[in-house]
């Protein structure tokens, strides 16, 4: 395990936020700052959230492998449910109205399902027997909507998307980028203005390389398919202006950056008639972008004389800039692909594939909130063809007939043993992958020793980071992220979720180390043991139930069933040299719990 | 199956096989692909990125212009080597009194058994070079901008025929593995099944011990059941899902012996000689650093049938103060090359003969780095842009299997660098070490043929 090594002594942290915008508290700085700065744009009481689940007409329905075909009378039967999600009100041609059913689930089934996507964590034993039991669910997923939990997910997701990467691209952007995509998922910022930002932030523009990097990279990200090629170059010329260069940052040195470039102007900033061409989009209307060099901001040497360094772009010229993600937010597809991304993200499949009605319903729900992102997670996380069990039932390739099961990401997995065990690990920061970069001695030193600056250190300790006594980042998280394929470094694109052996191998490993199996401490016994028990306790079939109901409770949300039982008392049974202690078995079941499919699916 | 199917060599001798096609159609008849006189020479490769794109000539084809590599040349070099060594592969502080006695040498001391391919270029048709570091990345570990899969998920791939067959003979061979950018061990579709193991490292003391081997049984059996009864009680449809999970632990068991073996235990300075040679000789002679460590940590992988580790090392990414810096930085690097000079000739391969026989040490970046036209930047550094300076991998290869020790395969124009000898797409490179190592290869980029220039 690489530890960043920084042979310096404790030192106090003083604030070092004397050049205006640059707080290494608050170090975003971007165009996202310009927006969303208001209240949200709907009060977040989306409709849908209380249906119950419809009995399927009573036909015989399609067998497997049949095409459903919603006929007059499923038309009927459909339109006389009382539906009013709009995804139930979408799959009801293909599901209830030709008499395929859906599977009830219970509360505590529905609940992780519902935290683990939400929230990124399994739910804790207090939240399943308060917030997931609120009279609908629709009151459920509002209160995690509205967490900081859930939008942190959120931004962790367009991370991955954006590949946020403080060697590929300065970090006042990543931060700026993942404040608005904060913005959006509190309601602040509508989804298309969103797009709009986003197509074209310096996080984006300075990791690729060329016009028509740019444009396929914004279709791919907001219409989910490459461009042709002729769709290709046309967007391209609306990202002429956009040059990679460097900024030298103050305190942490030489940043890659986004500049601009005059292109397609005259001396005046006037539109050149012999090269305008090259700065016009004309396939959705005419469109030319351009701006007006402005002597005074220019950089005035360097290789990027001559430019115009982006953080001194005006919001008007921003505006300007924006203009490729605002005409692909007025295609339809646009909201489409949101719609078959995000069903995708919580069923596991694109539902609209089979339900095509699906994908309607949800754009106009979509728009009929002003585009505020939240209303498309509540309407699918309320829906049925997501709250539904995905125990029991026969084989069949239609899948909205019975609930998704997906294998948790990666932190999830580590935060929730993390939380549940207390286990002791750092943490993680999507918008700076290599802290330590700051940490090294550089030229500065501005009373740190050694060159480390301490606007470098101020940043990293407000981060999410931790920075121990040594001025060294713990990095046992991200160490074992990592391997196990989350949180990215994002060199190139970063996240792997998957089933390998040695994933498993690393798994097992963590999970025995937590649990405190072989030569290691583990845990708190307390955390294992129902309180009051003594970890010096005599282990009888009373004793081994109450520390697997203890743990269950815990670590799976849910009581032991029989088998469960028989299995932990015949294990007590098989404990030796007997008699066992609660001490020696509940480690054990520790391990058996944490490291089950069950911590791994949902 | 045995290992003479993999000897495609045999299957491109083919006027007799495809007569014999004509004559029996419905004998199988492999499709005629590109290979060299390599094929399968090789067992093991050790691939080290120089990170953040490297500076080629201030190593590996040095004898060019100032503005290309301002340090200079290497003195001391030793005869046969032609390809220019610069002076950045002579950083020996590393180098202590008791290092050269043990017989580590200098870099300019074994130069002659290194062939360099100055010009190595990710698209050789393109207009200029791609100086981005997401995309230059990209193309370094995928091959393309937006590769699906990684080069080393592309090698398991290759291997998968020999990988199988070694499963069914009951053998346990390690899968290639990543300790660096998991980018390069990208795969989806029907190739995820292939992709590498991805260590952080010391990250492999997780893999030690076997977790589950030092539970009781009566613990053993409670972590089944609960799997079991989880896999039951879901629809049949989502079984998979949880099958692979089991099958994945039961694996996990038959790896877990080598894991737990003390060879791999590079961090305990070990005595114990294992192949000739003890992890506390190895680890006195690839020092500390963290790209040392990973070194030493891949010999002892390839003790166990592990075909190829892949290293990123460094941090040259140096926009200014490269020309006080990175002296200092190529120390690590150096030792690493010198070091695995030392161990590959010493350490006794299971199969017969020394490492140093069996394996192939390559080195590149994702691109090289351009000062544009001066020795070094307004802030004494070098960037990276769209010329022949940034366009340029001068890769090396060292070891056994490589044929043209201390040749330069290729030539640029001192003045400007433009290239005056053969320029070698970076694809035809990879594909040409997985030909070394007997990876089939058909399946990628077709336009990109492996190459015979560095055939014995």
């Amino acid at each position: 395990m690489r530890r960043f090594v920084i042979v310096l002594g404790v030192v106090a942290l003083a604030g070092c936020n004397d050049i205006e915008g640059m707080d290494p508290a608050d170090p975003a700085r971007g165009p996202g700052q310009l927006v969303g700065n208001g209240a949200p744009i709907t009060d977040g009481n989306f409709r849908g959230g209380a249906d119950e689940m419809p009995e399927p007409r009573d036909v015989e329905p399609p067998e497997e492998g049949v095409i459903v075909d919603c006929g007059t009378g499923c038309a009927s039967y459909c339109d006389s449910l009382p539906l009013d999600n709009p995804v139930n009100v979408g799959m009801c041609p293909v599901t209830w109205g030709v008499g395929l059913a859906t599977r009830p689930v219970d509360r505590n089934e529905a609940c992780r399902r519902l935290y683990a996507d939400l929230l990124g964590r399994f739910p804790s034993a207090d939240e399943l027997g308060t917030v997931c039991q609120a009279p609908t669910w629709g009151e459920t997923v509002s209160t995690l909507l509205a967490t900081e939990e859930f939008v942190r997910v959120q931004q962790r997701r367009w991370a991955d998307e954006l590949l946020y990467n403080n060697r590929a691209v300065n970090f006042e952007r990543a931060y700026d980028m993942d404040e608005l995509v904060g913005k959006t998922f509190e309601g602040r910022v509508a989804y298309d203005g969103f797009a709009a930002v986003t197509s074209a932030h310096p996080v984006i523009m300075r990791r690729l390389d060329t016009p028509g990097d740019r444009a396929e990279f914004m279709f791919e990200l907001f219409l989910g398919r490459p461009p042709y090629e002729g769709e290709r170059s046309d967007i391209a010329r609306l990202y002429q202006l956009w040059s990679n260069g460097y900024f030298d940052h103050p305190h942490v040195g030489r940043l890659p950056d986004s500049y601009i470039q005059f292109s397609c102007v005259d001396e005046d900033g006037n539109a050149d008639p012999a090269t305008i061409g090259e700065c016009t989009s004309v396939l959705w209307g005419h469109h030319e972008l351009t701006l007006r060099p402005d002597v005074k901001r220019l950089t005035k040497d360097g290789e990027q004389e001559g430019q115009l360094w982006s953080g001194k772009l005006l919001p008007s010229e921003w505006e300007t800039l924006q203009l490729p993600g605002r005409l692909i937010a007025s295609e339809p597809a646009f909201w489409e692909h949101v719609v078959e991304q995000t069903l995708t993200r919580y069923l596991g499949y694109d539902l609209a594939i089979d339900a095509p009605a699906v994908r309607h319903e949800l754009v106009r729900y979509l728009l009929e909130y002003q585009g505020d992102i939240r209303a498309l997670h509540y309407a699918i996380a309320t829906s049925f063809a997501y709250l539904q069990s995905s125990k029991g039932g026969d084989e069949s390739a239609r899948r909205w007939t019975y609930g998704p099961y997906k294998q948790i990401e990666v932190e999830g997995w580590i935060d929730s043993i993390k939380a549940t065990t207390g286990a002791d690990l750092a943490r993680c920061d999507h918008r700076l992958p290599h802290p330590e970069d700051y940490l090294e001695p550089g030229e500065e030193d501005d009373g740190y020793g050694q060159g480390l600056s301490g606007w470098a250190l101020a940043l990293i300790r407000n981060s999410r980071w931790v920075v121990d006594g040594d001025l060294e980042v713990e990095d046992d998280y991200r160490n074992l992220a990592r391997t196990l394929g989350g949180c990215p470094s994002n060199e190139v694109g970063g996240r792997f979720t998957t089933i390998s052996v040695l994933n498993t191998a690393v798994q097992e490993s963590f999970v025995a180390e937590v649990c405190g199996i072989g030569d290691t401490d583990g845990v708190s016994l307390d955390r294992l043991l129902p309180g009051g028990m003594n970890g010096d306790t005599v282990l009888d079939d009373a004793t081994a139930d109450s520390i697997l109901a203890h743990q269950q409770a815990l670590f799976l949300g849910r009581s032991p069933d029989e088998e469960e039982l028989e299995e932990a008392r015949a294990a007590a049974s098989q404990c030796n040299p007997a008699p066992c202690t609660a001490r020696s078995f509940a480690r054990p079941v520790c391990f058996a719990l944490l490291s089950s499919s069950e911590m791994l699916f949902y | 199956m045995t290992r003479s199917k993999f000897n495609r060599r045999r299957l491109l001798q083919g006027a007799g096989l495809a007569t014999a096609g004509l004559a029996f159609p419905h004998l199988w008849i492999p499709r005629e692909v590109k290979a060299t006189e390599a094929f399968g020479t090789a067992k093991h490769l050790v691939y080290i990125r120089l990170s953040g794109g490297f500076r080629f000539p201030v190593a590996f084809n040095g004898e060019v212009g100032e503005q290309f590599n301002p340090f200079g040349m290497a003195s001391g070099v030793a005869s046969g080597t032609e390809w220019g060594v610069g002076r950045m592969l002579d950083q020996n502080e590393w180098r202590t009194d008791e290092l050269a006695a043990l017989g580590m040498k200098r870099v300019p001391e074994f130069t002659n058994e290194v062939a360099v391919l100055p010009c190595v270029d990710h698209e050789p048709l393109a207009g200029s070079a791609d100086g981005n570091h997401a995309t230059g990345l990209e193309r370094f570990l995928t091959g393309e901008v937006g590769g699906e899969t990684g080069l080393f998920t592309m090698l398991g791939y290759g291997l998968r025929e020999r990988t199988e067959a070694d499963t069914a003979a009951g053998i346990v061979n390690l899968p290639p593995v990543i300790m660096g950018e998991a980018g390069m061990g990208r795969g989806s579709g029907e190739y995820a099944a292939y992709r590498p193991a991805v260590l952080r490292g010391d990250d492999l003391d997780r893999f030690a011990a076997g977790a589950t081997s030092q539970l009781p049984d009566w613990a053993r059996s409670m972590t089944e059941g609960y799997d079991a009864r989880n896999k039951e009680r879901h629809n049949p449809s989502h079984s998979g899902t949880v099958d692979a999970y089991i099958r994945s632990r039961e694996a996990t068991r038959a790896y877990a012996d080598i894991f737990a073996s003390d060879i791999l235990k590079v961090g305990d300075g070990g005595g114990e000689p294992y192949d000739g040679l003890s992890n506390a000789e190895l680890a006195q002679v690839f020092g500390d650093s963290g790209g040392g460590r990973a070194a030493h940590l891949a010999l002892r992988l390839f003790h166990f049938g592990c075909p190829a580790v892949y290293i990123d090392q460094g941090g040259y990414d140096m926009h200014s103060d490269e020309e006080m810096d990175l002296p200092g930085r190529m120390e690590e690097f150096v030792q690493i090359f010198s070091a695995l000079e030392w161990s590959l000739k010493r350490l006794e391969h299971p199969t017969g003969g020394t490492y140093w026989d069996h394996t192939i040490v390559a080195v590149g970046s994702e691109f090289s780095r351009s000062a544009r036209g001066a020795r070094f930047n307004s802030a004494r550094g070098s960037d990276h842009g769209g010329d022949f300076a940034t366009r340029w991998m001068s890769m090396p290869f060292m070891g056994g299997p490589i044929g043209p020790k201390g040749r330069r395969l290729g030539a640029t124009d001192p003045g400007d660098l433009s290239p005056t000898g053969e320029v070698y797409s970076y694809r035809s490179t990879w594909k040409t070490l997985m030909d070394f190592l007997g990876a089939e290869t058909s399946a990628f980029f077709p336009a990109d043929e492996p190459f015979d220039v560095l055939c014995p």
